[in-house]
């Protein structure tokens, strides 16, 4: 492949020498140096529009595309400035991104990484002390990248970590209504990572996986040369999030296989091949995770049939195709309908999981009164509890939570108790209340925090409380695992980053993220 | 040549050089003399010409005088030209044997000629000169000397006559050649009898003064001064001058001339004539100094001083006095912050005022103060009232206004709110930890459950009603914390009356309603504030942008003007990030990224990267004018990995807005909206009723209303037209007169309902007018003819009135029955209006969200609209108009119920809330001139005078009415 690549790139070079200073040849040019450009062979592209006639429009754009993958993207707005080319295809949509792009990224600090090929650039310099994981994390991705789908990297890796989400909407295109319903927080497009800061969301989220995830799509891009349908750029960007680090109890959460049943069950699943030009322009937050567990599924479905290598042989096959059918066919001997036929088959046979419906998902809402009250009521006591917590209330912040029925022996329906059982912030919530009230007893913190298996979703200070629990018990390597999660999750929450409560003492205190996150934290339970 | 032989030619030259040179230079001098006069002459039409003329001429003489002298000396120096001078011209014979035999020998004596003796030759020239002809050469000589003799003296004796002939002339010439720098060194005297008047500037008032035209005067500034005299010679173009500046001096027609200056600075004044380019000045001259008129003073009272808004509970009072020389013509309060400027007129004065005090009461919720994010300084600036140099502005020391930060009233009061809630989670833990008391302890269970409701009460009231930083907490969201606070009291006198462990129960749960409003009051509103801080502060950044914009301009003063913009508006950016980090998560959200912008911002400027520093600005704009929180998801949870998709999670407990909250605002928007539309509802309805009649039964209703506008204007006939004082009868008839006659002509116009309303009117002053006849006894009508005119007056008009309102009733039937349509349609709208007054009572009970008040007249409003609306539906567009204008009524007191009650605390707390201006708590000197009262109250008679529309018409009753009660 990377021999394939560079005929290319040198019979483009010649080509470029003896392109004649027509009009059509000079299209052709501007063609040629956006395939490479799409597949992130930026020198050679670069080689190829640097014979190339200026004037004409359409190498023009692809001058300043060039600029925006290369993270010039002042150049890349100059360049746009002519309304020549705004005029071209791609014009008015690259120019917008120039600018936002030229906006979002001005006097931002940079990070370059030589040694391992990696540019960040930080639009909030106090994320910087996420650099070291940043790093390791897309160093290992890459490496499982390039085992899994047989690509090579070009560096550096570009990875720019916004502040917001108009920040993102503005460095890649995605629209910013767009970004807010389904929540997006990463895209990997013009040759780099685009990913929101943790601190931009109330409680963290997956980051690092989230980064595994926009890499994929890099790798995918470039393997298939921008050719993979959207199941197959997510699909296996969510069957490899995961994978370029062990395992752990959240990966396959909410489970995919469950819940694409009860999207195809309920009739809400989408066909495979109509999933619109990005997940993130879905219309809800809700249809864009039954749209990732679908194709997850299908990818693993597609993976156990077919084996090892299926996906590289799946990616050259697309990139070398002239359309994606021939390719599936050419690489399985099927079709998509004969594939997706086969797999919501084999998703009916699933087992559906009872725990979906405690996190809320996969059923008809219940807006009954009882139900609601029920809800409400949770959230009131939670909250008095967080207040009376707040104030050094912690035994009547406990007997709040006492009258929530959480806890085993309480009167209430059993699908909300499995549902409040489950839920990490109740649970931490009742650590640190029991933890200040001094009137925790060993079982209760067993209960609250051995098993991640009885936790419904991933949350960080949980996480954190849990390390805390297995440190006092003598467990460090069970801790340091917990606090792993715990930054995984929040790195920025202080009781993550620092392994301590807010006010104690913590053990990394002298460490950056620790310091960073001391420096941006709220108290917990603020408003 | 060896002298010896020479010599007597020599001698021979030098005699008549003798001769000649002194009739020689008589005749240069003459002509010399001769060409002066003439220039001289010449000079008074052209005198740079005729400078130049007489220098070349000079010039020539003299050249041609060395020259002739130089040329003379050669030519006695040699003999051959001795020789060819006067003697070739006597006897050219002899000369010329002369000359050959000279040309015998060399220069040093020597022979030239070979073979002649050197003896002979020197011989024979000794005798060829010594046979010229001498003494008749001499003679030659003699009468050419006699000839130039005679030459010069004509010349002379042209010259003198000439200069004689024009003594004055050449004079003045001779003056003017002499000129340096366009001005004649010897001063001539050009007016006699020269007198000089000063007329000040018209609108100081000042009267005309006199002087001689010599001396030093002061004059104001803009005075015109007359100089008039009788000119010493005529034909001279006489000027006025400050020697840069002249005016010409213009014939009168009665021997003078006379010129006017316009003083516009200090000069010294001459008079001179002009010839040419050049002047010949009078020797005396007069000093004028200019007296300008001065700035006005102002003083404000106070200031220079600095005030931080935060720290003020009173509106800050501005005093001040402002002084002229000459006179005022307005006052304005100045307020400038950054770029902006606001001018307010505190006093328009008439201009010749040279005094004025006033003072103007400054809100600390002023829009002004609470749009400025940087200091802004507060002058008074008073203008007099100079039109001709233009108006001049005089300013006070600046008070300067600090304004809090962006946002910090309203982080105050969250503040308060937060230290309200915590007391009550302090009193929730309280009555948590507390066991049901045994039945003998009961009493003091209930009593400290009193007392610390009592406390609570007190700390909620605290709480809601102080005014921080310029901001209070919105009126609908304490109306709601105030409610849950009465539940809670309520629950506590329950328990007093029977202590259960029911009651306490309840007690406990109402105090556990009572925070959880109250934090759900905390966050709804850090939300809303923080959206509304960080909108204000993208003003800033956009103010930044431009600054940093400014900077990279060209011009220095632009730069220097953005640099010193971008220097402000990083400070307000500053501080108010550090405000926005106390409102909650979405101000501490968005503080983070306006302090990360402005360090990029700063960033840039360090490395002098003026267009990096300017995108980062814009890009901070763009992030706060879109206040959103920087991740949102409209899933069940939060991010689960992936690049989007919320899915499952914790459950509610994000922090969204409090939906209580969003409520409360949205009740008091609703009431509003509710208000405005149902005046749009009684307006419709109006003019359903007001549809213009056919054309033929309004040609018939006005024949006949131009009769009876007749018989009106006959009744009151009689009544005098003029009042014979203010407390008198005649007085209210003529009143009487007046209103009955715009009875008359609302009749003509087809206005009966206002022709009505002025009858009646009528009627009441004529009322009035009988009742002082006859408490005035004989004296005030001793024939008793005023009474009878009133009476039959009164008596008339109450029947053209009766007329009048049958007309009326007639045309609203009329119309009701043409609009029947209409009014049914209405009358369904005026339904849906009760509904939705019905669920907003109906909302506002069960939140709590509005006042018992508001509540009632909004119940009220309900079952007027109802039974409007039934009327409406069945065509009495008469009652229906009466209970719509009933619900209306009702809707607005419930509106000022909400509103009111907040502008009744702000009274109250004696901070000037309300918006414009209001009374100073302190002696404030209010200008007696000042003329807004009066000319509002000129307005308002002037419009209650006219015809109005309907609807206006409408508010204006509903308007009195609420005044009457």
């Amino acid at each position: 492949m990377k021999t394939l690549r560079r005929a290319l790139a040198l019979l483009a070079m010649c080509a470029a020498w003896l392109v004649p200073p027509s009009s059509t040849a000079q299209v052709d040019v501007a063609a040629s140096a956006r395939d490479l450009i799409v597949r992130m062979d930026l020198e050679a592209a670069r080689r190829l529009l640097v014979v190339a006639d200026p004037d004409e429009p359409r190498v023009a754009l692809e001058r300043a595309r060039l600029a925006v993958y290369e993270m010039d993207c002042d150049a890349a707005s100059v360049i746009l400035v002519r309304p020549d080319v705004q005029k071209t295809d791609d014009g008015a949509a690259l120019a917008e991104i120039a600018h936002g792009c030229s906006r979002a990224t001005a006097a931002v600090v940079v990070t370059h990484d030589g040694e391992n090929g990696i540019d960040v650039e930080w639009q909030d310099e106090r994320d910087a002390p996420l650099g070291p994981l940043l790093t390791a994390t897309v160093v290992q991705a890459r490496d499982m990248l390039s085992r899994d789908l047989g690509v090579d990297w070009p560096r550096p890796t570009r990875v720019v970590v916004v502040r917001d989400a108009l920040s993102l909407s503005a460095m890649t295109g995605l629209p910013y209504a767009s970004a807010q319903t389904t929540g997006t927080v990463a895209v990997a497009k013009w040759g780099r990572v685009t990913i929101l800061s943790p601190r931009a969301t109330p409680h963290g989220y997956v980051w690092r996986d989230t980064i595994a995830h926009e890499l994929t799509h890099l790798a995918v891009t470039r393997a298939s040369g921008d050719r993979a349908p959207l199941w197959l750029q997510e699909g296996v960007a969510k069957y490899e999030e995961t994978r370029w680090r062990p395992s752990q109890p959240f990966d396959d959460w909410p489970p995919a296989d469950a819940l694409a049943k009860r999207a195809v069950e309920s009739g809400q699943a989408f066909a495979l091949d109509k999933l619109g030009p990005s997940i993130a322009m879905l219309p809800s937050a809700d249809a864009a995770a039954a749209a990732f567990a679908q194709v997850t599924s299908f990818v693993r479905f597609y993976l156990t049939h077919e084996g090892e290598g299926a996906l590289p042989k799946l990616l050259r096959a697309i990139r070398d195709a002239p359309n994606v059918e021939l390719a599936l066919r050419a690489a399985s001997g099927s079709d998509i309908r004969a594939w997706d036929a086969r797999w919501r088959a084999y998703i009916a046979t699933r087992p559906g999981d009872p725990r979906l419906l405690s996190m809320g998902l996969g059923g008809p809402a219940k807006n009954d009164k009882k139900t609601l009250a029920s809800y409400r009521d949770q959230r009131d006591r939670a909250r008095l509890a967080e207040l009376l917590v707040s104030n050094g209330h912690a035994a009547a912040a406990v007997r709040e939570l006492d009258q929530l029925g959480a806890m085993p022996g309480a009167a209430v329906s059993p699908e909300l108790r499995e549902r409040r059982l489950g839920d990490p912030t109740l649970r931490w919530l009742r650590g640190v209340a029991l933890e200040q009230s001094k009137a925790s007893s060993d079982a209760e913190e067993r209960n609250l925090f051995e098993d991640p298996g009885q936790v419904i979703s991933p949350y960080g200070p949980w996480w954190a409380s849990r390390g805390r629990w297995q440190r006092g018990r003598g467990d460090e390597p069970g801790a340091s695992t917990s606090f792993s999660q715990a930054v995984a999750n929040d790195p920025l929450d202080p009781e993550c980053a620092c392994e301590a409560l807010p006010g104690s003492n913590s053990p990394r205190s002298s460490d950056p993220l620790c310091v960073a996150a001391q420096g941006w934290a709220l108290s917990p339970f603020d408003d | 040549m060896q002298p010896a032989l020479t010599q007597p030619l020599f001698a021979l030259a030098e005699r008549w050089r003798s001769t000649l040179r002194g009739p020689e230079r008589r005749a240069a001098l003459a002509t010399l003399a001769l060409s002066v006069v003439c220039s001289s002459l010449w000079a008074r039409t052209a005198p740079g010409r005729s400078r130049a003329w007489e220098v070349a001429l000079v010039a020539l003489l003299l050249v041609a005088a060395i020259a002739s002298s130089a040329i003379g000396h050669r030519r006695r120096r040699d003999p051959s030209r001795v020789l060819l001078g006067p003697l070739k011209q006597i006897d050219p014979a002899r000369a010329s044997r002369a000359l050959r035999a000279l040309s015998l020998l060399g220069p040093d004596g020597d022979v030239t000629v070979d073979g002649t003796s050197a003896e002979l030759a020197r011989l024979h020239v000794v005798r060829v000169i010594h046979d010229l002809p001498s003494e008749a050469a001499v003679s030659w000589v003699a009468l050419r000397a006699r000839r130039w003799s005679a030459a010069g003296w004509v010349v002379a004796g042209l010259a003198m006559t000439i200069a004689l002939a024009n003594a004055g002339s050449v004079l003045e010439g001779a003056d003017l050649l002499m000129a340096r720098k366009g001005v004649a060194p010897f001063a001539m005297q050009w007016l006699e009898d020269a007198e000089v008047t000063v007329r000040p500037p018209d609108y100081l008032h000042a009267k005309v003064s006199s002087s001689d035209l010599v001396g030093s005067i002061f004059v104001p500034n803009g005075s015109l001064i007359t100089v008039r005299g009788v000119p010493t010679r005529s034909d001279r173009r006489l000027m006025l001058s400050d020697g840069s500046n002249e005016v010409a001096f213009a014939d009168d027609g009665s021997a003078t001339v006379v010129a006017r200056w316009s003083v516009t600075e200090s000069r010294t004044l001459r008079v001179v004539a002009r010839f040419g380019d050049v002047v010949i000045p009078e020797k005396l001259s007069l000093t004028i100094t200019s007296v300008p008129d001065d700035s006005p003073e102002v003083h404000l009272e106070g200031a220079p001083r600095r005030v931080s808004l935060v720290d003020e509970v009173r509106p800050l009072p501005i005093r001040y006095e402002a002084t002229d020389d000459h006179g005022l013509r307005e006052v304005h309060l100045v307020l400038r912050s950054a770029a902006r400027e606001e001018r307010r007129v505190l006093s328009r004065l008439d201009g010749e005022t040279r005094s004025d005090k006033g003072g103007y009461v400054l809100n600390l919720r002023d829009p002004f103060l609470a749009r400025s994010h940087a200091p802004v300084e507060v002058t008074v600036e008073a203008k007099d009232n100079d039109p001709l140099t233009g108006p001049k502005w005089g300013a006070s020391e600046a008070i300067t206004v600090f304004p809090p930060p962006v946002g910090e009233g309203e982080a105050l009061c969250l503040d308060a709110l937060r230290a309200l809630r915590s007391a009550l989670v302090d009193t929730l833990d309280w009555r948590l930890g507390r066991d049901p008391p045994e039945p003998t302890k009961r009493k003091s269970f209930a009593a400290d459950d009193v007392a610390r409701a009592g406390a609570d009460t007190k700390a909620v009231a605290e709480a809601l009603a102080t005014t921080r930083g310029g901001a209070r907490i919105p009126a609908p969201l304490r109306t709601i914390i105030l409610a849950a606070q009465e539940t809670m009291t309520k629950a506590v006198s329950a328990e007093v009356a029977s202590t259960s462990r029911e009651a306490i129960a309840k007690v406990v749960e109402s105090t556990e309603r009572l925070v959880l409003i109250t934090d759900a009051v905390v966050r709804g509103l850090a939300v809303r504030d923080a959206r509304s801080s960080a909108v204000q502060l993208s003003d800033v950044a956009d103010d930044l942008a431009q600054g940093l914009g400014q900077e990279q301009s060209e011009a220095p003063d632009r730069r220097s003007h953005g640099s010193s913009r971008a220097s402000a508006s990083v400070a307000v950016l500053v501080e108010g990030a550090a405000v926005l980090r106390r409102l909650g998560q979405l101000g501490h959200d968005l503080g983070e990224i306006v302090e990360t912008d402005v360090a990029r911002v700063e960033r840039a400027e360090g490395d002098h990267d003026l267009p990096h520093a300017e995108l980062a600005a814009r890009d901070l704009a763009a992030r706060l004018h879109d206040p959103d929180p920087s991740f949102s998801s409209r899933g069940s949870g939060p991010p689960m990995g992936g690049e989007a998709g919320g899915a499952g999670g914790a459950g509610d407990d994000e922090p969204q807005s409090p939906g209580d909250v969003e409520q409360a605002f949205g009740e008091a928007q609703d009431l509003e909206r509710l208000v405005q539309e149902h005046a749009g509802q009684l307006g419709k309805t109006q003019g359903a009723l007001s549809v213009a009649a056919t054309g033929e039964e309004e040609k018939e209703a006005l024949q006949e209303a131009r009769q009876h506008a007749r018989a009106v204007r006959d009744a009151v006939a009689p009544l005098p037209r003029v009042s014979g004082g203010s407390q008198s009868w005649t007085s209210k008839a003529s009143a009487a007169r007046d209103l009955a006659e715009q009875m008359a002509r609302g009749l003509e116009e087809g206005r009966p309902e206002d022709a009505l309303q002025s009858g009646r009117s009528a009627m009441g002053s004529l009322d009035e007018g009988r009742r002082m006849l006859e408490s005035g006894g004989w004296l005030s009508d001793p024939s008793g003819e005023g009474l009878a005119a009133v009476t039959d007056a009164r008596r008339k008009l109450e029947s053209e009135a009766r007329w009048a309102e049958e007309q009326v009733r007639e045309s609203h039937r009329r119309a009701a029955e043409r609009a029947r349509g209409e009014l049914q349609q209405d009358g369904e709208d005026e339904d849906k209006l009760a509904d939705r007054a019905r669920d907003l009572a109906q909302k506002g009970r069960e939140s709590s969200s509005l006042p018992q008040e508001a509540i009632e007249s909004i119940g009220a409003a309900e079952r007027a609209s109802r039974d409007a609306a039934e009327a409406l539906k069945r065509g009495d567009g008469d009652r229906g108009m009466e209970q719509q204008r009933q619900a209306q009524r009702e809707l607005e007191q419930a509106e000022g119920a909400l509103q009111g009650s907040e502008e009744n605390r702000d009274q109250g707390s004696d901070d000037g809330a309300s918006s414009g201006r209001s009374p100073v708590q302190g002696p404030v000197d209010i200008p007696t001139t000042h003329k807004g009262p009066d000319e509002f109250r000129r307005r308002v008679m002037k419009g209650l005078a006219e015809p109005a529309n309907g609807s206006i018409k409408d508010a204006w009753h509903r308007y009195a009415e609420g005044l009457l009660r």
